[in-house]
Formats: structure tokens, C-alpha cells, sequence
């Protein structure tokens, strides 16, 4: 096909849906003369880049509920399918100098910060070449300027108010992205921080990832207001379409010139779902129909939109993507392979890293005889 | 399962106790020394996956509440709560998803039955749950409100301890949340990792003011909660969540309290107390019948149930009566509530032998078990002689002698702990047997050529 010698295709995308269940069809603002613009442009790179993270994202999701089911992954797994364009978006609108934080669905996050999918697939099932070394799990993964992976909802907010005050402090432009969920934005601790962050102007972006559902609670019936972009009150907000890759990418873009200007903190709503469960155990039909689920995934689902898009506008050609998703599935199942054979790690790695020490120190193991070293 | 095991014995010369379980019969548990099986090395060659397991124990039937009905854990609280909301105009049960019944099913159908204004739904914010239960029962309804795991109580801690546990007292007894009680599934269930499996009962038990219970079954766990929700005091109920469907027991359909602070001896013995509570009551009840058939010990289990306030007066009798004490919990070690007991413990004789003062100047006779004790007495009595029944028992004379003159003396023949260091072995006697014992690890005492 002759446009594939093309190396850059300018196609101009107006980034607002227009269908009216994910009310709005513009971006609202909340104590902000002008939001982001309403038109983005989109390099073929770039689409071809969104496309394959979220695939991988996607694909990766399947293969770890595909593992939860055979047993191989244990404990927790939360998956993030559904709201890939979040995840993308962000890092889109960000550099890997910034510094993000969220809370237990970070598999996505994960990827998107520089882990690859061996390593995240490792950590699942909690073997020695994990992100963290077989020690976290799917709640706890960490890589540079990524804080994880943490499982009290609420609690990592003002952990990303402080990254925050230290790229302040130390003079670099980073800033925070500090992520929460709908559930979580109840929380007491987050009030706190909006005022600390707003006290002190802290270069940091409150991202509420809006999946309409925390747990199994729909949003009204756990939120007396459900317009979290507004909740900052003091701090301006904006909420855009979570599950539009485009809208997202500037969104943050905004909020992150917003931030590095020195106005202080802002506050980002996605608007969002996720296909799964709560988490592995949760069938995600006792709260939500499967009609709504099926009506998401048709109209829309990120991946596919992106899709249709560049597709549209002669961005890429069908071929191309399928050779893409190819590729992404041979990544994940060698991954997928690669996670379930790697060793588990030794057992003088259960109790190291309590403390940070010089030399080691015994641990009583499981019976009062039994005793572990913890290594530094 | 990490169970922590403080082990106490009293009148110990030696140090170094390593107890098997593995080991072959031995004859009399006090003078036996104890060897390391290989299998607990602190080495370990290879890594060996111990899955860690625990049966579960039902109680017997009970008789005295009316009839039963066959309810797991999760049922007998779903029970306890029907019950209460049936009786009580005033109680409310809020939490996280409580609703539709809950995370583990406490709540099923309480909504339908008693209506939305009853049985509600709060937003994610533990540190609000609490400090809205502590208002409404001091505004005088009975607040049942539920925290989703243990592991999240944390941002309540400051409502629990500042507000709940210190309001009565604050306020001369004018004001007082009594009415609240606090319900979180709690400890080890094998997959729920940091965030899912915590026992944060020793963090609590520093607060004076507020009551700590744990059930280790259905029957308990209705009876107990039912008196937390009718005590007068804030409470914090922790149910074993690994048992909440494990459990299967008979409990009655009826109301029926069991009392607070009150421990329970399950199994009497005389060798060793254990002292447990939830989930570890089932293991150590199987460590009791493994104790006996094994290493022919019998132990004294007791259920300590409400942790604050501790019943210290079963257990410190209990420990007088044996002379050691085994605590297991699933917590940290380090200022986890066996610490607690083994320091009240560990007071001096004359509080544990406040009964009976006159034991206090009795000789201490030879650890012999209470089963041979009893048997020389009763040969005695029979018209043996001493040396008679030396013979018999394989004893020597003199000790016989010296328990039956106890016996005639104080009608007694047990061995009461004494204080002051026990010169049983001297230091060097006591390398010899330790050099002995790790060589030739099924030594026992009727081999030593040594006296």
C-alpha cells in the first residue's frame, strides 16, 4: 500500500465524543476560565504507540485473569481493562521524569511508567524476575518515579502530595500525578491533602479515575456529590471522557502546564469503566447489568476507537494493526511463559528488607525454632 | 499461618529448650529434654512449601438455649444480628456494602427484612463509620457498624481509642457510647497477604475503655456478640474470617449471651496450659491430642475469647496448677498480646498461690507425671509398701516416700511452681546432657549413667 512510505500523516481528530451516555460531550470545568483544546492532533507514531501500550495492556489484563483461573496467580489480582486509555493518556500528556502514584489497579500504570510485561507478569505470579522481585503482587509494583501499587484506598493520595513537594523542593519541573478512584474519593485523607496541596501550591495533578463502581456500590449511592472534578472546591478541576485516548492525553497536557506554571494543584476526572470485576473475585454482574457492560464495549471501548479513527483517517492500514495485536499476543504469551516458569525466590528473600540495616538480623520463622536472616 | 508460640517453663534450669513434636514416647514430660528434629534446622537445604493447615473443632451441641439450627460462622452472626433487630427498636448496622449483605454474607436479607433506614450502606471512610457510630450511640442507638477487613480499622484507630474508649470517662459517666459495637473480619485466611489477614487485637488491648472479643466458632460467636451488643461498653468484635464459612456447628435460633470476659477451659489438664483465641483454638486443639498420643502430655486448653478485659484469674490458676504456659496467636510477636500474658504470668508465687498458703512450704518431690502420683498413692492406700511400689513403678523408695508423706501432710500431690533458682543440674551437668542429647537424640533419662 502506497502510504506506508509516508512516514508522518497529519490527521486532524476532534477529540470530543458524541454519543450522550458518558455525559459530557465537552470537557467541564470547574474554576477554570479555559480548558484544554477541544481539537488534538494526532501523529501516526503516536497512534500506532497508543494503539500497541493498549493492546498490551488489554491483552495482558486477559492473560492474568486467564492465569487467575488456573491457579498461577494467587492472592489479588485487580484488572484494568476497559480503562487503558487512561493509562495511556496520562503518559501521553507526561514524562517518564514525572512521578505517578495510584492504587491497586496499577498493572496498567505498571506498563505505561516502564515495566515491561515480563516483569509484571513475574510479579503476578511471585517469581524472582517480578518488578518486585516476587514480593508485592499484583497490588504492590513499583519501577522509577512509579510509587505503586498500594492497597488502602485513599492512603497513597497524600503520599503523591509529598513526591510533589519534593519536586517542588528540589527545584526539578516534575510534578505528581496522584490517582484514586470514585470509592476512594470519600476518603478523609484526600480532603486533607487538597488543602495541603492548595496551601502550599504543590505541583501536583488529582486524577479520580471515575469506573462508575467502587467495589460494587454505583456512585450514586455512595457520593452525595458525583461531580468529583468539583470536590478539590478550592482547586480547579476538570472532567473529561476517560475512555477517549485523545481527550485524556490533553487533559493532562493542560493540567501538567497548569501545574509546572506554578498555579499549584488541579484536579482531573476520567470518566471511565472497567469490564471486569472489582477484582478477580467479583463476577461484576451483581451490581451492573450485562447490557451496560456489552453497551461500553461497543460503543466505547478505547482500543477500538483509536482503531476506527486511525482507520478512518488513513492513519494505518487494517494489516497493520492486526500485525500489531500478533505481536503483542506472542509478547504476552511469552511472557505469560516466561512468568510461570521463572523460580520462586529463595526463601532467605521472605523476611529481607524489614529494615534498612548493615548487617542482618534473625527473624523467628513460622515455629519459635525456625529462624530466617533478613538481609538489607 | 505464622502462629508466634511463647513458651514458659517454670523452674527450668536449663536454657536451651528446643521442643519436638516428631519425637518418640517419652515417660515424664518435666525431666525429659527436649531435641531438635532435623526437620527444623535452621538451615534449611532445600526450600519445602508447609502447607499450614487447621481442622476444625466443632463444640457439642448446646443444650441450654433452645433449639438449633446448623449455621456456619457468617450465619450465626447474620443470626446474632436478626436478633438483635427484632428486639431492639434502636439498633442500626452500618458499613461498607452491608446492604446487599455483605463481603462475607454477615448481613444477607437484614435489609429486606427490617427496612433501608435500619440496615444501610456507608461511603469508603473508616475514620467516618466510627465517629458516626460513636455519636449515634451516644444519642442512644444501638450502633452496629461493620469495618470491612481488620486490616482497614487503622484511620478509625483515632475515634476508637480518643473518642470511644475515653468518653465515658471524660464525661463523668454523663455521656457514654456503650451502645456501639464495632464487628471487622479478622486474621489469617492464606492468600490475603498485607492487606487481608491482619490481627490487630494487641494494638487495641493498650486502650483502656473499650472490650476486645474473639469467637472461635458459631455457637461462641452468637452468644458473644450478642453480649458486645448489649454491653454497656464500646466493643470491638473480630471475627476469624477463615471460618466464616469453615465453621459449621448447631446454634441455637434463639437470643443467648455468653459472658465477657470470661475464658473457657476447653480440655483440662495437667502438664501445660495453652492459651489461644479464634483460629489458633483449632490448631492447638489438635497439638493437645497430638501432646498426648505422642509424647503422653496432657494439656489444659484454654479459649481466652475477650482479650480486653483478659480473664486472668482462669489463667493464672491454670498456670499455677501445671507449671507452664504456651500462648499462640497469629500476630507479630514483638508486643503482641502473648507478651501481655506472659509478663501478668509471670508475677511472684505468692499471688498465684493466694489460695491455698500453706502449699507454699511444701517440698517440691520429683517431676514425676500427675498418672504415677496418683498411682503410687493409691497403691499406698491399697497397703503397699514403699519399696513395694518402688518396684512396681519403677521409681526409687525414697521418692516414693517423699510423695506419700506429701501426700498425708497437705492431701495433695501435685507440684506447685516455687520461686528461687532450681538446683537440679549444675552447669557442667547440665553440658554433659545437652553433649549427650544431640549426640544420641533418643536418650532418655533411664539411660544416663550419670546421676
Amino acid at each position: 500500500m502506497p502510504y506506508l512510505n509516508i512516514s508522518h500523516f497529519w490527521g486532524v481528530v476532534v477529540s470530543s465524543r458524541s454519543y450522550a451516555d458518558f455525559t459530557p460531550e465537552k470537557v467541564d470545568l470547574h474554576r477554570l476560565e479555559e480548558g484544554p483544546p477541544l481539537t488534538s492532533t494526532l501523529t501516526r507514531e503516536d497512534g500506532l504507540k497508543y494503539y500497541r501500550t493498549m493492546q498490551t495492556i488489554r491483552r495482558m489484563e486477559l492473560k492474568a485473569d486467564q492465569l487467575y483461573k488456573q491457579k498461577i496467580i494467587r492472592g489479588f489480582c485487580h484488572l484494568y481493562d476497559g480503562q487503558e486509555a487512561c493509562a495511556v493518556g496520562i503518559e501521553g500528556g507526561i514524562t517518564l521524569s514525572d512521578h505517578l502514584i495510584t492504587a491497586y489497579r496499577a498493572h496498567g500504570y505498571t506498563l505505561t511508567r516502564g515495566g515491561t510485561v515480563r516483569e509484571i507478569m513475574a510479579e503476578l505470579t511471585g517469581r524472582r524476575e517480578g518488578i518486585a522481585k516476587g514480593k508485592g503482587g499484583s497490588m504492590h509494583m513499583y519501577t522509577k518515579n512509579f510509587y505503586g501499587g498500594n492497597g488502602i484506598v485513599g492512603a497513597q493520595v497524600p503520599l503523591g502530595a509529598g513526591v510533589a513537594l519534593a519536586c517542588k523542593y528540589l527545584g526539578t519541573d516534575q510534578l505528581c500525578v496522584s490517582l484514586y478512584g470514585d470509592g476512594a474519593a470519600n476518603q478523609g485523607q484526600i480532603f486533607e491533602t487538597y488543602n495541603m496541596a492548595s496551601l502550599w501550591k504543590l505541583p501536583i495533578i488529582f486524577i479520580c479515575e471515575n469506573n462508575q463502581y467502587g467495589m460494587g456500590t454505583s456512585v450514586e449511592r455512595a457520593s452525595a456529590s458525583t461531580e468529583y472534578y468539583k470536590r478539590g472546591d478550592f482547586i480547579p478541576g476538570l472532567r473529561v471522557d476517560g475512555m477517549d485516548v485523545l481527550c485524556v492525553r490533553e487533559a493532562t497536557k493542560f493540567a501538567a502546564d497548569h501545574c509546572r506554571s506554578g498555579k499549584g494543584p488541579i484536579l482531573m476526572e476520567l470518566q471511565t469503566y472497567r469490564y471486569h470485576g472489582h477484582s478477580m473475585s467479583d463476577p461484576g454482574v451483581s451490581y451492573r447489568t450485562r447490557e451496560e457492560i456489552q453497551e461500553v464495549r461497543s460503543k466505547s471501548d478505547p482500543i477500538s476507537m483509536l482503531k476506527d479513527r486511525m482507520l478512518s483517517n488513513n492513519m494505518a492500514s487494517v494489516e497493520e494493526l492486526k500485525e500489531i495485536d500478533i505481536e503483542v499476543r506472542k509478547e504476552i504469551e511469552d511472557a505469560a511463559q516466561f512468568a510461570t516458569t521463572d523460580p520462586e525466590p529463595p526463601l532467605d528473600d521472605l523476611c529481607s528488607h524489614i529494615y534498612a540495616n548493615e548487617k542482618s538480623f534473625e527473624v523467628r520463622g513460622a515455629t519459635p525454632w525456625t529462624k530466617l536472616t533478613s538481609h538489607s | 499461618m505464622a502462629a508466634s508460640a511463647r513458651l514458659l517453663f517454670r523452674g527450668a534450669g536449663l536454657k536451651a529448650y528446643t521442643a519436638n513434636v516428631n519425637s518418640g514416647a517419652q515417660s515424664s514430660f518435666g525431666t525429659t529434654l527436649l531435641r531438635l528434629s532435623p526437620n527444623c534446622s535452621s538451615q534449611t537445604k532445600t526450600q519445602i512449601k508447609h502447607a499450614s493447615h487447621f481442622t476444625y473443632h466443632p463444640d457439642p451441641v448446646p443444650t441450654m438455649y433452645g433449639p438449633t439450627t446448623k449455621m456456619n460462622l457468617f450465619q450465626s452472626v447474620t443470626s446474632a444480628l436478626d436478633n438483635t433487630l427484632a428486639s431492639d427498636p434502636t439498633a442500626v448496622i452500618f458499613g461498607e456494602d452491608v446492604a446487599f449483605g455483605g463481603v462475607f454474607r454477615c448481613t444477607v436479607g437484614l435489609r429486606d427484612k427490617y427496612g433501608k433506614d435500619r440496615v444501610f450502606n456507608t461511603p469508603l471512610c473508616e475514620q467516618g463509620i466510627v465517629g458516626f457510630g460513636i455519636g449515634a450511640a451516644a444519642a442512644g442507638a444501638t450502633a452496629i457498624a461493620e469495618i470491612q477487613f481488620a486490616d482497614y480499622i487503622y484511620p478509625a484507630f483515632d475515634q476508637i481509642v480518643n473518642e470511644a474508649a475515653k468518653y465515658r470517662y471524660r464525661s463523668g459517666n454523663l455521656f457514654d457510647c456503650g451502645n456501639l459495637t464495632i464487628r471487622a473480619p479478622w486474621g489469617c485466611v492464606g492468600h490475603g497477604s498485607l492487606y487481608h489477614s491482619q490481627s490487630p487485637e494487641a494494638f487495641f488491648a493498650h486502650c483502656p475503655g473499650i472490650k476486645i472479643v474473639i469467637p472461635r466458632g458459631p455457637v461462641q460467636c452468637k452468644g458473644l456478640l450478642l453480649s458486645c451488643i448489649e454491653d454497656h461498653n464500646p466493643c470491638i468484635f473480630f471475627e476469624p474470617k477463615i471460618l466464616y464459612r469453615a465453621a459449621v456447628e448447631q446454634v441455637p435460633t434463639e437470643a443467648y449471651t455468653i459472658p465477657l470476659s470470661q475464658a473457657e477451659v476447653l480440655q483440662e489438664g495437667s502438664d501445660v496450659t495453652l492459651v489461644a483465641w479464634g483460629t489458633q483454638i483449632h490448631v492447638l486443639r489438635e497439638v493437645v491430642s497430638m501432646a498426648q498420643e505422642k509424647l503422653g502430655v496432657s494439656c489444659e486448653l484454654i479459649d481466652l475469647q475477650t482479650i480486653l478485659p483478659w480473664d486472668t484469674e482462669t489463667v493464672c490458676k491454670s498456670v499455677a496448677k501445671t507449671g507452664r504456659l504456651l500462648i499462640s496467636h497469629e500476630a507479630p510477636v514483638t508486643g503482641g498480646f502473648a507478651a501481655e500474658i506472659s509478663s501478668t504470668v509471670q508475677t511472684p508465687v505468692h499471688t498465684l498461690n493466694q489460695t491455698d498458703s500453706n502449699l507454699s512450704t511444701m517440698a517440691k518431690t520429683r517431676e514425676l507425671c500427675k498418672d504415677i502420683r496418683d498411682k503410687i498413692v493409691d497403691q499406698h492406700k491399697a497397703g503397699m509398701g514403699y519399696r513395694t511400689i518402688g518396684q512396681q513403678l519403677g521409681e526409687k523408695a525414697t521418692t516414693v516416700g517423699a510423695i506419700i508423706r506429701k501426700w498425708k501432710k497437705f492431701k495433695k500431690t501435685v507440684n506447685l511452681p516455687q520461686s528461687g533458682a532450681p538446683c537440679k543440674f549444675s552447669p557442667r551437668g547440665a553440658s554433659v546432657i545437652m553433649r549427650k542429647v544431640r549426640d544420641q537424640p533418643r536418650t532418655i533419662h533411664r539411660t544416663w549413667s550419670v546421676t
